[in-house]
Parts: C-alpha cells; structure tokens; sequence
C-alpha cells in the first residue's frame, strides 16, 4: 500500500517514555539447597557494553513460562505445620559493565525439604533519568520497536531524592509534590553510596515508598540493629491516561 | 513521494513499558489482643490476573494504620509503633500463582507484652505492563 507523506500527521507526546535498552534472558538451573548448606546461589553476568548502568525490571518463571514473577516476588510453600515465605528469590542489580542476576534457593525449615528448581527469566534494561548519550540499544530480533497499538506509560515527573537515615533510626527522603489528584504508578531504583555510586538496585522489601495523591516519599527503617543507609534514589512518577 | 508503508519499522527509536491490565481488590483483619510471640495469618487477598508475560506493579494500603500506599516489590514489612515499647510488625507478600495475584498480610507481636491490632483493611492494586520483546 502507498501511502502519501503529506497525509502522515505524527502527534509527538508531551510526555516521555521508559525507554527500553536492552533485554537479557536465560535458563538456569538452581540446584536443592540442603539443611547444612541453607542456601544455594547461581549468579549469571552478563555484560551490556553500555559503559554505564541503567534502570531495570525483572521477571522469572519457574513453571517454563506459565506464570511469571517479578524480582524480588517469593511464593510461599504452604502445607502443615505452615507456610515457608523464604524460599526462591532472583534479584539483580546492573553496575556499569554488566548485568548480575542472583538466584538464592532456600532450604526450606518448615517442612525439612530442599527443592531444584528450572529458572528462566527476563531482564529489560532502562535508560537513566541521565545516561551517556548516544545510547546504542542492544540488538534484538524484533522488528517493530514502538507498537502503537500499546498505551505506552508516560512519565509525569523523574527526579532524585536523597535518603540517609543513622543506624538505629527511621527517617524519610524529602517530599516529592506530584499534585496528580490520584495515586499514580512509580519506578524507583537507588544507589547504595556505602557500596557505589553508579551500581543501580531495585527496591525490594528497602527502602520503601509512601505514596499518596498528591506526594510521594521514600522511608527506610533502620531501627534496631539496623546499619544505617545512604541512598540516592532516582524516581519516575507515571501518568494514568 | 510515496512511502512504502512494509517498511516503516520505527517511530521513537525506543520504547517502554504498555498499560495492560489492572485489578483492585482487599482483605479485611479484625482488631484484636495479639500475644507475646505470637502471629496472626495468612489474611490472604486475590483477584483473577493472569500473569503470563509481563512486568507487574502491586500496590497496596493498611487503611486502620495509615493512609499511604506503599509498592510491595514481593515482600514489604512495617513496624507499627504502639503504646509505650509494644510494637508489632506487619508483613505482606505478593506473588502470581495459578491465574491469580496474591498478597498474604500477617502480624506478629514484636513486643513483651500483649498488643492489641485494631481493624485493618489491606487494599491492593496490581497491574500488568506489557514489555515489548
């Protein structure tokens, strides 16, 4: 079909999008921890060429692909004398050369059983807030970058917040104002400076996020014998269209 | 100049993450005494999403403790501070199993003494974005 070019209108969007860098996959196998060993780890790293790190989201399967989770998620083992929550966990931060997937496989203390485990997952690498440019996205097969048939998420805000909070405390970042009216989808990813300021972590169970329909806040408890943080935390804040 | 419409393959150059799909639903936890030692649970709360493909987001709220929502990356834990040193922890886990989403809420006393939970709501929101590849 032919199409005549003065006839193509583009609506360029106000608001920008995640953009989508890279994607990594593989299958690996996870071994059954026993009661002495506790835990087996199998870690994958994968080199990305960026030169620098980048944002990124994670989902696994362990089920070959029926039902997928995203880092971090750990399904109970339920059954007498009760649930086990520790059990498979695949995280993963992206540092400035590579990717490096971890898959911690727990004995399972509830019910005296160790089990081996086929993991496949998926990690997509995403653009920073700021990033060297130009960036050269790593090769896929697939053809068809942007589908528009896709809402695609749009960033309303992004921004960096500090969090430091003492050993033994709680604290808060400071407030971020969205005004939105409703309580929107965020991604945030920080920067551990105790360890690097360039490695990328994903939130898992810290720190966390209080969000409301007008702000959003990040908290760490470090009450206890907690160690104390000290976090760069990069946000986006998506808007709901 | 005509344009071969076979050929167009991109218009960004990048891309991120579709809007799919969303469910709300919750779980209500009675109030009640709660014992040195002791935990309350699982208070379970699901809803039919299938996740076969795709990145997720689960939110959730404990209306009766606060009004935040919070991002539950799998697991999330809140200390609740409560009269003089009783505390108690309250811990929710989300995962995809079978069709569904789950988020498992339990309670346990991290006190010497008695605590007692008032009537709490979890809330939950979860959502599905497809990735492009």
């Amino acid at each position: 079909m032919a199409v005549d070019p003065n006839k193509i209108y583009l609506d360029l969007p106000k608001y920008g999008n995640d953009q989508i860098i890279g994607v990594f996959t593989n299958t690996l196998s996870s071994p059954a921890p026993t009661l002495s060993g506790f835990v087996t780890t199998v870690n994958d790293v994968r080199a990305h060429g960026f030169g620098d790190s980048a944002y990124f989201e994670g989902i696994f399967t362990t089920d070959g692909g029926t039902t997928w989770n995203t880092f971090g998620s750990q399904t109970p083992i339920f059954g007498a004398p009760g649930p086990t929550f520790q059990t498979l966990n695949v995280s993963a931060t992206v540092d400035t050369s590579n990717v490096n997937v971890a898959i911690d496989n727990y004995y399972d203390l509830a019910h005296g059983a160790g089990y081996a485990y086929t993991v496949t997952y998926k990690i997509y690498l995403i653009a920073k807030n700021t990033m060297a440019k130009p960036i050269t996205p790593i090769k896929t097969s697939n053809k068809l970058l942007y589908a528009s048939e896709y809402n695609y998420q749009k960033i309303f805000m992004k921004g960096s917040v500090a969090l430091i909070v003492s050993a033994g405390t709680t604290g808060t970042s400071t407030l971020i104002t969205h005004n939105l009216g409703y309580v929107p989808k965020i991604r945030a990813y920080y920067y551990d400076l105790a360890t690097s300021s360039t490695t990328v972590n994903r939130f898992y169970q810290e720190p966390q996020t209080q969000i409301t329909a007008t702000t959003l806040q990040f908290y760490s408890d470090q009450s206890g014998l907690r160690p104390g943080i000290t976090y760069v935390i990069d946000y986006r804040i998506y808007l709901d269209t | 100049m005509a344009i071969n419409t076979n050929i167009i393959l991109a218009t960004s150059g990048f891309s991120g993450f579709g809007n799919y799909k969303s469910v709300s639903f919750n779980v209500g936890i009675p109030s009640q005494g709660l014992g040195v030692n002791s935990y309350i649970g699982p208070y379970t709360a699901s809803a039919a999403l299938n996740n076969n493909n795709a990145v997720t987001e689960v939110q959730l709220q404990y209306t009766g403790l606060d009004s935040f929502w919070r991002e539950v990356p799998g697991y999330i834990s809140i200390i609740v501070p409560n009269a003089g040193a009783a505390t108690y922890e309250v811990q929710s886990f989300t995962y995809f199993k079978n069709g569904s989403v789950y988020v498992d809420t339990y309670i346990s006393n991290q006190s010497g003494s008695t605590v007692t939970i008032p009537a709490i709501t979890v809330n939950c929101r979860a959502f599905l974005f497809i990735a492009p590849f």
